[in-house]
């Protein structure tokens, strides 16, 4: 096996001019140099998965061809011995450059005379998105009380704790490639490959272990997996390539960043009128597999969980000198909220209102279900129920009074709620579809029951953590009367694996994956009691499926076990029924009719240090509903670590670039990623409203934790500083942020010190 | 992330190693707990031909403690000093510190001589050195020479210590008897490099008035910073009012720099506000009360 | 071995009890010799800067980041790794703990946290506190978890290893 390294741009916006690979040929144990110049002309783009109306193309390479876009964008891939070979072959790799002026930000893109990052465009926006409902104009005119602010969420990345990695072996004689990969997406990643390389998809087979991690990152289909492929053809040896930490935080996309302006208009009842939000997203430097996706999913979920009878958004999606931007846990949703949270903190706090209040006068009433908002259909909710349960285990009132005593000592508590809604269960295909998703958003499940009585699961999604593997099995097993451990699932490998519409994100593993299973384990289960009726010469009405026995109800000693059948189906099929063929599996497919859509309420309370700045949490309260649990201790891991990740959002992540679009991060000390002594253990409740669209009624909940919990964390920090006024509008909190608000900096000039002049 | 070739040698005396710095000069470079050198070799931020190991020297791991100093040898671990009781006791401040540096599994190799002449502005130890008053032993083939620790600092990840030098030891004075400690910081995330810290040190005479105030800060500035607050305090009872003219002296007095934690104006504030904490943590612990 | 230098070296070194014998360059990682050239793979890279501790040994009892020591420093020490915590294919109590509490999700980090735990366990007196447990874990990032479950995992192996040697209470 040979090793693979990348060479990166350094320029954020350059033309390669040159690339002099010779000196790092010589190097001993190097077999292979490959660059833009070795893609023949009309080798193909990296395709995507998501085409939305009127999106520009940003086409962009396995490896760079003539122009790199941002750094960290693969030059040249160098293929060694070993990777420390290969990173000394690498620093004699010598590329000329011609520099260009690079634009570091969505606004900076927008203004007057910036550089273009394509040529051929008349500005640097990649796609407009607008969406309008009801009569803003006159909502707006109408309104009491009209709020309005501009809020600023950073460039941030999903960061799985495993890198990505890619091991491609091409077998130049039978011409077939076999790609192990951290994906999200194989069936997706195996007809891109064939796309682009020419090789027809069932010559490819893509497999993806077990991964450490992806949160949507993932999601992508990146140019390292097109590299490592044609290196491995060009040197005729399985080639590997293991993403290491300095290049992830450039090569791996990253997420979230937004501009956004938003208005709400309300009656002095509290009761919320209109939304605006005209958006801008920082796509980075192309529009990487999903395109601007999660900047569109932020525009349609602008009335989260209200009723807002009117609302206009329009979302940009902005091309920048930086690392394109793509999926993390939430897409744009935890924008979104964030945004019409923060604007319903403000409504309350204009109409001297409890925070808690306003949104129950607001929020969609069970009745109006299904309920069609700004863009989705909202399947079901108990969302007046779901609030009044948060405020208990909150103890929110309990709170509010102890906030009242600790303020009047002068410490700064504060309380902040947010309520969010997530979409799982993506699909139907058809909607897809038309939205301009190139893939579907079925999911196909197959269930065998093996000759000894145990069942195996195939899947084409992807375990990297969330456990949904084990959720499959307890389906299956549950269908079938046998136990969890006599259930092996096999998860994405593209020859044994049946197509996942979609891939492996959107929280939609246990939702659809799991209907899909489930409808093929009930088909193999109907098989199952017709082939015990007649070996038991019974009728299979009167049959009891448990513990691996099937029994005739009432005479227990009258049973076969699953193993008994089993066996008939491959190895004795005389024991079959007359005319039936042999053999005990299903193949079935779910496509949902609609999504599903969990919701929940994250409370926080936190405590600011008025003289560092420093906020750290007195208690935090989660209480959701994602419909049907399978299990518990899962759903509550997808919880903790979902909110693990909101707070690091509100509170510690950035990846910062400076004014000529140079990243100013690297390694783990600039990009801080919080510890288990910064996330408050969240005390967790749940209601179960089982989904009406979903057979089992699972609903989904990889994404819930990350959605609701940056707006919580804000709006309590908000509050904890309401004695100086501030309204927290950008993420993340940094210690000297809130030092600003509070306005202790620069005003050191003062005659006594600012601590006390604060109190 | 894998380092560029070197050489290697692990020398088991003083002497052999200070040959193979001499005989390679820059091209040399010296290990010690490698928690700060090894990333950036892997990082190739760095790349020397040759690399001495100083860890199989056993006289630079020792700790002795005399009458009248701690003298630390340059390879002792940090995670062993923060559990030896003689440390806490004797050189509590030091202890303290010790408890900061980014979490044990870095602690169990990493050195107390390792972070002083990798003088990162915003590291703990060299803090603790200027605040204490420490001295750095040092050897190169012509000899030895001491260099108080406020002379070796010279600039961020830069000291007095030449190429073909290797630091022996720090000794430290322990602080007069009844004295008040504090080190106090503040970092982002736990374990992450302190946007302010402050070492203090502080002393009351027999009437309550105070007579020996030591103050240095890390993160705010180009090396561990020396602030000295002597016209303020010296004869003063502690009181949060003089605690606050002091932190305005601290900030008045600080050059800190920007980088993407935090600008200069934050970490210039909150140095003041720390030296405040400092002193008032000292004060409690030297049994001295605190007026308003 | 003195002032000599070397462009490798011979390693000869214990991990889990069992004795290797290498010759590695001198730049030769100790985490990449322990997964490369012994191939016990359950140590993880997760940074290579020392940050984050998924690549978290034992060296001579005491953890250690295993991307910021070379192999050829090891000469001679007593290593443990993950492999070593499970004997004759019995999950230790720390890694039982781990499982029921759900202690892991994608798995990346968990053999550092692990190794970090073991040390922590190994040294504590009695049955450590929330903080005490956090604060030792800190130096071990995990991106899947939040942590919480980790916390509870080790405190639970906490209890049962003091109520299994009551003369570790107190």
């Amino acid at each position: 096996m040979l090793h693979a390294v990348f060479l990166r741009s350094p320029y954020p916006h350059a033309r390669i001019v040159g690339i002099d690979a010779s000196a790092a040929l010589e190097i001993p144990g190097v077999h292979a140099v490959l660059t833009g110049a070795d893609l023949p002309p009309e080798f193909p783009p990296q395709p995507l998965n998501h085409a939305f109306h009127g999106q520009r193309e940003t086409p962009y390479y396995a490896l760079a061809r003539d122009r790199v876009r941002y750094v960290g964008e693969p030059v040249a891939v160098i293929v060694a011995d070993s990777p420390y070979v290969a990173e000394d072959a690498r620093e004699l790799v010598a590329v000329e450059w011609e520099p260009l002026p690079a634009v570091a930000s969505a606004e900076a893109a927008l203004a007057d005379g910036a550089p273009l990052l394509y040529e051929d465009w008349p500005d640097n926006v990649a796609a407009t998105f607008e969406t309008e409902m009801g009569d803003v104009d006159a909502a707006l005119r109408d309104a009491d009380l009209v709020v309005s602010e501009r809020f600023d969420l950073a460039r941030l990345f999903a960061c799985p704790l495993e890198g990505r990695g890619v091991l491609a072996e091409w077998d130049v004689y039978r011409d077939e490639l076999t790609v192990w990969t951290s994906s999200q997406i194989p069936h997706i990643a195996r007809d891109f490959l064939s796309w682009v390389l020419g090789l027809p998809e069932p010559r490819i087979r893509v497999i993806v272990p077990r991964v450490g991690g992806g949160f949507g990152a993932k999601f992508h289909f990146y140019p390292e997996e097109v590299a490592v492929a044609l290196a491995s053809r060009a040197t005729g040896r399985p080639v590997r390539w293991v993403e290491d930490r300095a290049e992830s935080f450039l090569a791996t996309v990253h997420a979230r960043e937004q501009v956004v302006e938003a208005t709400m208009a309300a009656r002095s009842d509290g009761v919320i009128t209109a939304v605006t939000a005209d958006i801008l997203g920082d796509m980075g430097a192309a529009l990487h597999t999903v395109s601007y996706g999660p900047v569109w999913l932020t525009a349609v979920m602008m009335t989260n969980v209200y009723v807002i009878p009117n609302a206009r958004v329009r979302a940009r999606a902005i091309v920048t000198n930086k690392t394109p931007l793509g999926s993390y846990r939430g897409w744009g949703q935890p924008q979104a909220n964030f945004v019409v949270e923060r604007l319903v903190d403000q409504v309350a706090r204009r109409l001297d209102l409890d925070p808690a209040e306003l949104r129950r006068r607001n929020l969609i009433p069970p009745d109006r279900f299904p309920y069609k908002g700004l863009h989705h259909v909202f399947d079901s909710g108990r969302y007046e129920d779901c609030l009044d349960k948060a405020l208990e285990v909150a103890g929110y009132g309990g709170w509010r009074e102890r906030q009242r005593q600790l303020r009047e000592e002068g410490r700064l508590v504060g309380i902040g709620l947010s309520f969010y809604v997530e979409n799982t269960a993506l699909g139907p295909s058809r909607i897809l579809n038309a939205g301009g998703v190139v893939a579907g958003g079925y999911d196909i499940g197959h269930v065998r029951l093996e000759t000894n009585g145990e069942a195996t699961v195939f899947t084409g999604l992807c375990e990297m953590g969330q456990g949904f593997t084990n959720g499959l099995a307890q389906l299956c097993a549950d269908e079938l009367g046998i136990d969890l451990d006599q259930v092996t699932v096999v998860t994405g490998d593209t020859q044994v694996c049946p197509v996942t519409g979609y891939g492996t994100g959107a929280s939609r593993s246990a939702s659809v994956g799991g209907a899909a299973v489930g409808k093929a384990a009930r088909t193999v289960r109907r098989k199952v009691l017709e082939i015990a009726a007649h070996m038991l010469e019974a009728s299979v009405d009167d049959l009891e499926l448990e513990a691996g026995q099937i029994s005739v109800r009432g005479s227990r000693e009258r049973f076969v076990t699953m193993a008994d059948v089993g066996r008939a189906a491959y190895l004795r099929p005389a024991e079959l029924p007359e005319g039936m063929d042999p053999g005990l599996e299903a193949i079935e497919v779910f496509d949902p009719p609609q999504m599903a859509w969990p919701y929940g309420v994250n409370v926080a309370v936190v405590e600011v240090d008025r003289e560092t700045g420093l906020v750290s949490f007195l208690d935090y309260a989660y209480v959701h509903d994602t419909g049907t649990i399978l299990n518990p201790l899962i759903v509550e891991g997808q919880i903790h670590g979902g909110m693990a990740q909101g707070v690091g959002m509100a509170l510690y992540e950035q990846l910062a670039y400076d004014e000529e679009a140079q990243p100013l991060f690297g390694t783990f000390m600039d990009y801080l990623l919080p510890t288990a002594l910064e996330i408050p253990r969240p005390r967790v409740d749940h209601l179960v409203t089982p989904s009406p669209l979903i057979p089992g009624g699972m609903k989904g909940v990889g994404e819930a934790g990350a959605i609701g919990s940056p707006a919580a964390v804000a709006a309590a920090v908000e509050d904890a500083l309401r004695p100086f006024g501030p309204t927290v509008t950008r993420l993340p909190l940094t210690p000297e942020r809130v030092l600003a608000m509070i306005g202790t900096l620069g005003r050191r000039e003062a005659a006594t010190p600012a601590v006390e002049e604060a109190r | 992330m894998k380092p560029s070739s070197f050489r290697y040698c692990a020398p088991e005396t003083v002497e052999e190693a200070l040959d193979v710095l001499e005989e390679h000069g820059d091209e040399a470079k010296a290990l010690a707990g490698g928690q700060s050198l090894v990333p950036l070799l892997n990082l190739r931020v760095i790349r020397p031909a040759v690399l001495v190991d100083l860890n199989s020297i056993e006289s630079l791991a020792q700790v002795a403690q005399e009458p009248a100093t701690v003298r630390i040898g340059a390879t002792a671990r940090q995670r062993a000093l923060e559990l030896d009781s003689a440390i806490a006791e004797r050189l509590p401040l030091l202890h303290e510190a010790l408890g900061l540096v980014a979490h044990i599994p870095i602690r169990t190799r990493g050195t107390l001589g390792g972070s002083v002449v990798h003088a990162d502005p915003a590291a703990e130890i060299p803090a603790v050195t200027v605040a204490l008053g420490a001295s750095m032993h040092v050897a190169s083939r012509e000899g030895t020479r001491t260099i108080p620790a406020s002379d070796f600092y010279l600039g961020p990840f830069l000291t007095s210590l030449s190429p073909t030098e290797i630091l022996l030891a720090v000794e430290f004075p322990p602080p007069p008897a009844g004295a008040g400690w504090a080190f106090v910081e503040v970092a982002r995330v736990h374990g992450a490099f302190a946007l302010a810290g402050v070492a203090a040190l502080l002393h009351a005479g027999a009437d309550g008035t105070l007579d020996d105030v030591r103050l240095a800060l890390c993160g705010v500035g180009a090396t561990p910073t020396a602030c000295s607050v002597d016209e303020i305090v010296l004869g003063e009872r502690p009181s949060d009012k003089l605690f606050g003219r002091v932190a305005q002296h601290v900030r008045d007095t600080v050059e800190p720099f920007s980088d993407g934690h935090a600008g200069a104006e934050y970490r210039r504030e909150v140095a003041g506000v720390l030296a405040q904490r400092a002193l008032r943590l000292a004060c409690t612990r030297a049994g001295l009360e605190v007026a308003a | 071995m003195s002032r000599a230098l070397h462009d490798a070296l011979r390693v000869r070194l214990r991990v889990n009890g069992e004795a290797f014998e290498r010759v590695v360059e001198p730049r030769r990682l100790l985490a990449d010799f322990l997964r490369e050239d012994l191939e016990l793979r359950g140590t993880h890279l997760g940074c290579e800067h020392g940050v984050c501790g998924a690549c978290t040994i034992l060296l001579d009892g005491e953890p250690a980041r295993s991307c910021l020591l070379f192999a050829v420093q090891c000469d001679g020490a007593e290593i443990q790794t993950v492999e070593g915590l499970a004997r004759n294919g019995e999950l230790s109590v720390l890694q039982e703990a781990f499982r029921e509490h759900h202690g892991l999700q994608c798995g990346f980090c968990t053999p550092g946290f692990l190794m970090t735990a073991s040390y922590v366990l190994e040294h504590a007196r009695g049955v450590p506190g929330e903080h005490e447990i956090r604060e030792a874990l800190a130096g071990n990032l995990c991106r899947c978890t939040g942590y919480h479950n980790i916390v509870d995992a080790v405190r639970d192996a906490a209890r049962r290893l003091a109520s299994a040697s009551p003369d570790k209470e107190g």
